[in-house]
């Protein structure tokens, strides 16, 4: 294909010339990215669950460090639940091994695991009142440690007072909250939420998600997080892993999955992407994300807009290459601009400010 | 219990009214109003007048209490009814207790595990809904005459035990759906907060189960309290039993009303409990119906499942069952035959007639009072009460208020020379849906209140009228539900004893009295045949019952 007709806005020089800076792995395995950190409060060692003949979850690894949240997300049916209830008992694996706080408890059941759980649907036991589901799991307290520590957790959620009602006379968010108390009481090694917030009022969520992971630093909890939601992944965990069919691709800081992803899967799960052939490798690939190209009206460009959609913050646009490869391109022009219409020539510019990540084709 | 079919009416009106204000058409609107507000008041008075009819026989008893006749008391204290509320006390708790076990245990036994022949024992084990007490009773009691001795068998546990077996299935259902209803997540979060698979049953899974229960067990209790038939062939003396004996042998209805007082104090007692347990905690889980993960059983442990539940078929249905065929060929080969065979057409027929006349006015009453009446309304809810009032009120109690009730209106003189309500079809009649109209009611009530609200609201935007609504969404949605209310009914009718015992008509001899009268004399092999024919159509009935449960819950999820 002929590159020059991506031109650097900044320099002016063809796109090719730039090498990539090859930090990035060109192999989907950095997951041992954690090795170096302190011992870890939670090991997924090489796990595999089969149903009906099928790998749902296929040989997946990662630790979690104490205080540390990670966020698990990849498209539904891609077995991130089902790894979560492997990892706290509740289903059987075929291979593998979890280590808790430095103890194997891959034989032991869930009651033996200390592990907590949070489900989307919360699971607050509708008969009993907050006070009771939050004490549920203290039953080796006394009567008076167990009510300073309910009072304690109370407090830690920002619900205070709300001991002696039940599930159903407090709101969604206030709910979520009781279940990470609940979760939280007897001291957990690890807290497992299942897509906490996904039944949350839109306008609600922010905030149940602020309190809650603001809950769970103050107490230094470990915690894996499972959801569908990319921008919450990449907006919650200190480090975001993301499984598909069974396989957990990459896990990462959150930036690094987003700007260096090590395939194809991953970079546009996490956003939109295209992708260029790279010019000097071939099987490898050029990302580029729609805030690092740009457009330029141009009655004789080689290229041309098949779609455009207002985004609020920026025009995208849709435009199909010369050499036949489609590509999308956020412009922000603000009011003054007139933007393009569908059927206009343009130019395709690289606007990024830095190399484009290269990953295989 | 939300009430879909009422609000879509309200609904229904407040459209109406102000499409005519838009349109800016007062003249037309304003008869409309004048229409429907005369509308809205022929319904209330409809569903008054049949609240109050149901509801005055049982407000007769209990105004009975007010004037007691001292001496009937004094005599009945000082004699037999210390032992009646001792012999009645111990019936109640022993079965309640009885069919909460076993109930609950079989029906976690299906619900949580998978063994072989579990879909069809999940059936089976309704079946002994379809023996009355008091047939499975006489069977018991001459198949146990020969080891234990003719006074060692007419003992209270031995009647207690009986009507467990033939009761416990009320639990059974009401916990089976209980557990289905049930969220796995519940039990996963307690297995992480320490439970294992057995206290996660009784910590979550069975605290949650508490009202469906407390439900099963309540109706249980009434039929225990209303019970005759059974506890009669093992020499219980029971309220009910004083209730009959009193009227049969001193003809004193006020003494036997009075008596029979004591019974509804009992019934709300029971009601109380149950409602004081419930509280204010809530016991759905919202959220995501996940169901309970079923364990698949291996080996010994499997074929343990399999045989309890079979087990407990053959000893409640198979066994009896068989026993009772025995009999009838015995009386086929008999002279007994030509009777047999002329009279089993008859009580058929007489108790079919009854069974579906009285489950069809139930029907139509319920349906009724469920699209006219509106509980939030003041009066609303105390109408509802008085119309289900009967079903808290034991059968005796209920034939005696009707009696009363009867008497006093013929007394009055205002039927034609020579009619008489007191021992007419009408009369019988009114009795079974004073007794059973709750039953209707609330099974009509609840499958209308599952239909969403949306489903109402959009095929009112697409332009259908209540009438519409009514008979093209809500009835074909809410049908498997209003047909299981139906088949409850028919089949409480088809069994029922006391009421049918005092109020029969001349000429109307139903298949329980065929086998009240000839096990009053122990003859056994006589009392088969209608024995037979009764558990055939109630069989058929709990069969028509679990059809529309399954076909009913496909419809809804």
């Amino acid at each position: 294909m002929n590159m020059g007709t991506f031109v650097d806005h900044h320099t002016g020089t063809s796109r090719h010339e730039y090498a990539p800076a090859g930090t990035t792995d060109t192999v989907p395995n950095s997951m041992d990215a954690t090795l170096d950190q302190p011992r870890a409060a939670l090991s997924v060692i090489n796990v595999s669950r089969r149903i009906a003949g099928r790998d749902v979850v296929d040989r997946v690894s990662f630790d979690v460090a104490d205080g540390e949240l990670v966020v698990i997300v990849g498209p539904s049916g891609c077995g991130k639940s089902t790894l979560l209830r492997a990892i706290a008992g509740l289903d059987p694996i075929v291979a593998g091994r979890f280590v808790l706080d430095g103890t194997d408890v891959t034989a032991r059941p869930p009651e033996k695991r200390r592990i907590g759980l949070v489900f989307q649907d919360h699971a607050l036991f509708p008969h009993r009142r907050v006070d009771q589901n939050i004490a549920f799991g203290l039953t080796h307290l006394d009567r008076a440690a167990r009510s300073r520590r309910v009072d304690e957790l109370l407090e830690l959620v920002r619900l205070p007072g709300v001991g002696k009602r039940y599930p159903h006379e407090l709101s969604g968010g206030e709910q979520q909250r009781i279940a990470l108390a609940r979760a939280l009481a007897p001291d957990p090694a690890v807290v497992l939420l299942d897509e906490p917030f996904a039944s949350l009022d839109p306008s609600l969520r922010d905030d149940v998600r602020t309190d809650v992971i603001e809950a769970l630093r103050r107490r230094n909890a470990a915690a894996v997080l499972v959801t569908h939601d990319r921008e919450e992944a990449l907006a919650l965990g200190d480090r975001v892993a993301v499984m598909s069919a069974g396989r957990m691709l990459q896990i990462d800081r959150a930036d690094e999955v987003y700007e260096r992803p090590t395939d194809r899967f991953v970079a546009t799960f996490l956003g939109e992407a295209s992708f260029l052939p790279d010019p000097n490798e071939p099987g490898m690939a050029l990302m580029a994300r729609p805030h690092d190209l740009t457009l330029r009206a141009d009655a004789s460009g080689p290229d041309q807009v098949t779609a455009r959609r207002y985004l609020g913050a920026a025009w995208r646009y849709s435009v199909r290459r010369a050499d036949g490869t489609d590509v999308d391109v956020d412009l922000t022009g603000g009011p003054a601009t007139t933007p393009l219409s569908v059927g206009d020539p343009c130019t395709v510019v690289v606007d990024a400010g830095h190399p484009l990540h290269r990953l295989p084709a | 219990m939300s009430n879909t079919l009422t609000d879509a009416i309200d609904v229904a009106r407040d459209d109406s009214s102000s499409a005519d204000a838009a349109g800016g058409n007062s003249a037309p609107s304003m008869t409309s109003a004048v229409a429907q507000r005369a509308r809205s008041w022929t319904s209330t008075a409809m569903i008054s007048a049949v609240a109050i009819a149901v509801s005055i026989p049982v407000l007769v008893i209990v105004w009975s209490i007010v004037q007691p006749s001292t001496e009937v008391w004094e005599e009945l204290w000082a004699t037999r009814l210390p032992g009646m509320i001792r012999d009645t006390a111990t019936l109640l708790v022993t079965v309640v207790f009885g069919t909460l076990v076993l109930g609950t245990s079989l029906a976690w036994l299906v619900t949580a595990y998978q063994f072989p022949g579990r879909r069809l024992l999940g059936w089976l084990l309704v079946t002994p809904l379809a023996i009355p007490g008091y047939v499975l009773g006489f069977v018991w009691l001459d198949t146990l005459q020969e080891p234990l001795g003719a006074r060692a068998v007419r003992s209270i546990w031995l009647c207690a035990l009986v009507l467990t077996i033939t009761l416990y299935p009320y639990v059974y259902l009401f916990a089976r759906a209980a557990f289905r209803e049930q969220s796995q997540r519940a039990i996963d979060v307690a297995r992480s907060l320490g439970c294992s698979r057995s206290q996660a049953f009784w910590r979550v899974v069975l605290p949650m189960a508490r009202p469906s229960l407390a439900g099963g067990a309540a109706l249980v209790g009434m039929e225990v309290l209303t019970d005759v038939g059974t506890v009669r062939l093992f020499n219980v003396s029971t309220i009910a039993d004083g209730v009959l004996r009193v009227w049969f042998g001193t003809g004193n209805r006020n003494a036997a009303a009075e008596l029979a007082v004591l019974l509804i104090g009992i019934a709300i007692v029971l009601i109380a409990m149950e409602r004081l347990a419930r509280g204010r905690a809530r016991f759905t889980q919202s959220g995501s119906r996940a169901g309970l993960h079923v364990e698949r059983l291996h080996g010994a442990r499997a074929a343990g499942a399999s045989t309890i539940g079979w087990a407990m078929f053959t000893f409640a249905v198979a066994l009896p069952v068989s026993r009772l065929i025995t009999w009838a060929l015995e009386a086929r080969r008999t002279d007994q035959t030509a009777t047999v065979a002329g009279d089993l057409g008859f009580h058929l027929m007489s108790s079919l007639r009854v069974a579906a006349v009285a489950t069809l006015t139930c029907l139509a009453l319920g349906l009724l009072l469920v699209a006219g009446l509106n509980r939030r309304r003041a009066g609303g809810s105390l109408l509802a009460r008085l119309a289900t009032l009967g079903y808290t009120v034991p059968g005796p109690v209920v034939a005696i208020g009707v009696l009363v009730t009867l008497a006093a209106l013929d007394r009055t003189g205002w039927l034609p020379d020579g009619w008489l309500l007191v021992g007419s079809f009408v009369g019988l009649i009114y009795a079974l849906v004073v007794r059973f109209l709750a039953v209707a009611y609330q099974g009509i009530e609840s499958s209308v209140g599952k239909v969403s609200p949306s489903v109402v609201a959009s095929a009112r935007t697409l332009g259908a009228g209540r009438v519409r609504v009514a008979t093209r969404i809500e009835l074909p949605l809410a049908g498997a539900g209003i047909i299981a209310a139906s088949v409850l009914v028919a089949i409480d009718t088809l069994k029922e004893l006391p009421i049918t015992l005092l109020l029969r008509p001349f000429g109307t001899e139903t298949l329980p009295i065929w086998v009240w009268q000839a096990t009053s004399e122990s003859l056994w092999v006589q009392a088969a045949v209608p024995s037979l024919a009764i558990v055939a159509v109630g069989m058929l009935l709990v069969a028509a019952l679990l059809w529309t449960l399954e076909h009913g819950a496909e419809t809804v999820s």
